[in-house]
C-alpha cells in the first residue's frame, strides 16, 4: 500500500504481544434467507443496515449478483440467518419442512405461494426484531434467469 | 427518663450487596435481566399547560418484547410522567410518589404541586444512587400554572420549556431545537411533540409502534392513547390454516367427575332463550 | 516505551536499553520471556477530532457540510478545522474522527492525484473510484489493526448523477441519499461545499447562530 511503514516488516516474529483498543468488527444487523423449489431458487435479505440504536440506511440490500443463473442442489432446502433467523427458520421448518404437522404430506410449494410466505415471515420478523426492516428484495433464480422484487416492511 | 441509647446506631444506606453483585458479576455469574425499554419520550410547555408525550416500544435487547405499553404514568389528576429506562422501576417509583401525593393531597386539601412531586422522585432516585434505572419527564398544571422537569436515574432534575429523554431523546430534541417557540396554541404544541415522538419512532431502534400523549390543562387532562399508529403493521399475504388434526394427540382418557348437588335453581329469563 | 521512568532522579542509567540488569542474563527478544515485557502498544484512540459532516444529495448536485471544530477529549480545542477536502472539479471528501489521520490521507490523496494528473491521460479520480478506494485502504488498515480513525463522506457528481458514498474506520460502506456521521447522524441539522456540474463551491466559514430566547425562561432545576 501507499505507506511504507505498512510494509511486511523485518523480525515481525520477535514481536511482543500486542495490546490494542480497537475492534475491527461491528454489528450491523440484518436478516437473509433463501428457499429451493422444485423449479426456482429464492434469496431474500432485508434492506436495513444499522449499528447499535441507529440507523444507517434504509436501502442496503445484502444480495450480490453471482453466476447467472445458479444451479439448485439439494443441499439444504430452506435456511434463514441473521439477526431474525430464530424468528424466520421454525416456521420455515414448519411451513416447508412439515414439522410438527401429524400426517403432512410434502408437497412442493409453487413460487407464487413461496414469495407470499417469505414477505410474511419479514413482515413477522420486523415487528418483532429491531435490527429488521425498511423493505426487503427477493430474487428468484429459474431457468430463464434472475428476478428481483422490493417489498416494504415496517419503519420503526 | 429513657435509658440511654448504647447500641450504636445504622446510620446511612448499605451498598454492600450492589458491590456484591457486581463482583458475582465480573466472576460470571449471570443475572436475570430486566427490561430496559429504550424509548423516546418527551414534553413541551405551550400556552395554556403541557403536552407529553411517548412511543410505546419496549424491547428486551434485540427483541420487541411489548408492542404497545404505556409509558406516560398517572402521578395525580394534575400531574402526569413519562417514564424511560427499567420498564418495571418506572412503573413503581411513579405508582410510589403517587401514591404518597395522593396521601399528601388528602392531608392538605390541596391538588398537589408538579414542584412537590419532582423533590419526591429526585430524593427517592438519588437516595438509591442510579440503582433504580428510571429517567422520567414529568409535566402538570398546578396553583403556580404549568411546569415541567426531566429527572434522571442519579436524582438530578432540569427545570425547562421543553425536554426529551431515552434512547431516542436526541432525535426528539432535533425537532424540539429546530421549532418550539414560547406560547404556542394546543393544536401546535401537540403537532410538535408528534414530531418528536415519531423522530424516535424512526430513526432510533430502541423506539417504536405509536404515539401517545397527554395534554394537561389548568382544569382538563386528555390522555390520547394511542394519538396516532405511526406505523401499520403489514397485511399478511398467504393464509396458514391447518386440517383438523394436524396438532398431535398423545393420549387420551375419559373421567367419570363425582359431584353432589349442593342445591337447585330455576331462573326466568327476560329474553325468549335461544334454542337450536 | 517503558524505559521513560529510568531516566527519573534517583535512577541509575542501566547498561544498555532493553539489555539486562547487572547480575542477570540477557533475553533474546521472542523467547518465554519476552511475554512478560511490557506489551508493545499502538495507540489506537482519536486524539483531536471532528466530529459531524453532512451530506444530502439535491437535483444536479450535491451538499456536503462538516464543522469547523477540532475537539481534543471534551475541549473544543482547535476551532478552526476544515473538514472538507477538495480532490477535483466533481469531488469531494468530508471527514470525522482523528484529524491527523485525514491530514495523512489527505496529503496520500494529494499525491495520487499529482501523480494520475502525470499521466496526462485524461482519467482522474471520481466520486465513486475514489469512494471504493477508501473502503480497500480502511479495510486493509483496520485487518492490520492499525486503522485510519476516521469515517468518511464522498460526495460528487458522476455521470451527470450526484453521489454520496460513507466509508468508516473498519471499512463498513454505502451508499445513500443523505448521510450523516459523528454527533449529527443523531441530530442530523460550518463549511458548505456545494458540487454542481459547473463546478466544486466551498462556502464558508459560517459562523452558526445560536438561539437564546427561551432561556430567560429557565431558572435553576426545581
Amino acid at each position: 500500500m501507499m505507506d511504507p511503514t505498512m510494509m511486511s516488516e523485518p523480525l515481525s516474529d520477535y514481536k511482543a504481544p500486542m495490546q490494542v483498543h480497537f475492534s475491527p468488527y461491528e454489528f450491523n444487523g440484518g436478516t437473509i434467507l433463501a428457499i429451493a423449489g422444485e423449479d426456482y431458487a429464492l434469496i431474500a435479505t432485508d434492506t436495513r443496515l444499522s449499528q447499535g440504536f441507529s440507523i444507517h440506511s434504509r436501502d442496503s440490500p445484502k444480495t450480490y449478483p453471482f453466476f447467472d443463473p445458479v444451479g439448485s442442489y439439494e443441499r439444504e432446502v430452506f435456511r434463514a440467518k441473521g439477526s431474525a433467523s430464530a424468528m424466520l427458520q421454525p416456521l420455515l421448518d414448519n411451513q416447508l419442512g412439515g414439522k410438527n404437522q401429524q400426517g403432512y404430506q410434502k408437497t412442493p410449494m409453487p413460487l407464487k405461494q413461496c414469495i407470499a410466505m417469505v414477505k410474511d415471515v419479514f413482515t413477522s420478523a420486523a415487528e418483532r426484531d429491531i435490527y429488521t426492516g425498511d423493505s426487503i428484495v427477493i430474487s428468484v433464480v429459474t431457468k430463464d434467469g434472475t428476478k428481483s422484487e422490493q417489498f416494504p416492511l415496517r419503519k420503526d | 427518663m429513657a435509658a440511654p441509647c448504647v447500641e450504636p446506631s445504622k446510620g446511612g444506606f448499605s451498598f454492600e450487596n450492589c458491590t456484591r453483585n457486581a463482583r458475582l458479576e465480573q466472576m460470571g455469574l449471570k443475572f436475570p435481566k430486566a427490561y430496559k425499554t429504550g424509548t423516546t419520550i418527551a414534553g413541551i410547555i405551550y400556552k395554556d399547560g403541557v403536552v407529553l408525550g411517548a412511543d410505546t416500544r419496549a424491547t428486551e435487547d434485540t427483541v420487541v418484547a411489548d408492542k404497545n405499553c404505556a409509558k406516560i404514568h398517572y402521578i395525580s389528576d394534575n400531574i402526569y410522567c413519562c417514564g424511560a429506562g427499567t420498564a418495571a422501576d418506572t412503573e413503581m417509583t411513579t405508582l410510589m410518589i403517587s401514591a404518597q401525593l395522593e396521601l399528601h393531597r388528602l392531608a392538605t386539601g390541596r391538588a398537589p404541586r408538579v414542584c412537590t412531586a419532582n423533590r419526591l422522585l429526585k430524593q427517592m432516585l438519588f437516595r438509591y444512587q442510579g440503582y433504580i434505572g428510571a429517567a422520567l419527564v414529568l409535566g402538570g398544571v398546578d396553583a403556580t400554572g404549568p411546569n415541567l422537569y426531566s429527572i434522571w436515574p442519579h436524582g438530578s432534575t432540569d427545570k425547562l420549556p421543553y425536554v426529551t429523554m431515552g434512547s431516542g431523546s436526541l432525535a426528539a430534541m432535533a425537532t424540539f431545537e429546530d421549532r418550539f417557540k414560547p406560547n404556542m396554541s394546543k393544536e401546535e404544541a401537540m403537532k410538535l411533540v408528534r414530531d418528536a415522538i415519531a423522530a424516535g419512532i424512526f430513526n432510533d431502534l430502541g423506539s417504536g409502534s405509536n404515539v401517545d400523549l397527554c395534554v394537561i390543562t389548568k382544569d382538563k387532562v386528555e390522555y390520547i392513547r394511542p394519538h396516532e399508529v405511526a406505523n401499520a403493521k403489514g397485511v399478511k399475504q398467504g393464509r396458514y390454516l391447518y386440517k383438523r388434526g394436524t396438532t398431535a394427540v398423545l393420549s387420551s382418557e375419559t373421567k367419570k367427575v363425582e359431584f353432589d348437588v349442593i342445591g337447585t335453581e330455576v331462573k326466568t329469563s327476560a329474553q325468549p332463550m335461544d334454542t337450536q | 516505551m517503558a524505559s521513560s521512568s529510568m531516566f527519573g532522579h534517583g535512577n541509575t542509567t542501566p547498561f544498555w536499553t532493553g539489555g539486562p540488569a547487572p547480575g542477570q542474563f540477557y533475553s533474546f527478544p521472542g523467547s518465554q520471556q519476552a511475554a512478560a515485557q511490557t506489551p508493545a502498544q499502538r495507540t489506537l484512540y482519536p486524539v483531536v477530532t471532528g466530529s459531524s459532516v453532512l451530506g444530502i444529495q439535491f437535483e444536479g448536485g450535491v451538499v456536503i457540510a462538516a464543522d469547523m471544530l477540532g475537539s481534543y477529549g471534551s475541549l473544543a480545542r482547535f476551532r478552526d478545522c476544515p473538514r472538507l477536502f477538495k480532490v477535483n472539479d466533481t469531488t469531494v471528501v468530508g471527514a470525522a474522527g482523528d484529524y491527523a489521520d485525514f491530514q495523512y490521507l489527505t496529503n496520500v490523496i494529494e499525491q495520487q492525484v499529482i501523480d494520475e494528473e502525470c499521466l496526462n491521460d485524461g482519467f482522474g479520480y471520481t466520486p465513486k473510484s475514489l469512494h471504493c478506494w477508501l473502503t480497500r485502504v480502511l479495510y486493509n488498515r483496520r485487518s492490520k489493526f492499525n486503522p485510519l480513525w476516521n469515517t468518511y463522506i464522498v460526495a460528487g457528481i458522476e455521470d451527470q448523477k450526484p453521489f454520496l458514498g460513507y466509508v468508516d474506520k473498519i471499512g463498513m460502506a454505502y451508499e445513500a441519499t443523505s448521510l450523516a456521521c459523528g454527533f449529527g447522524a443523531y441530530i442530523a441539522l460550518y463549511q458548505v461545499a456545494v458540487i454542481t456540474k459547473d463546478g466544486v463551491d466551498i462556502k464558508g466559514p459560517i459562523k452558526s447562530e445560536t438561539n437564546w430566547e427561551v432561556a430567560h425562561m429557565i431558572k435553576g432545576y426545581e
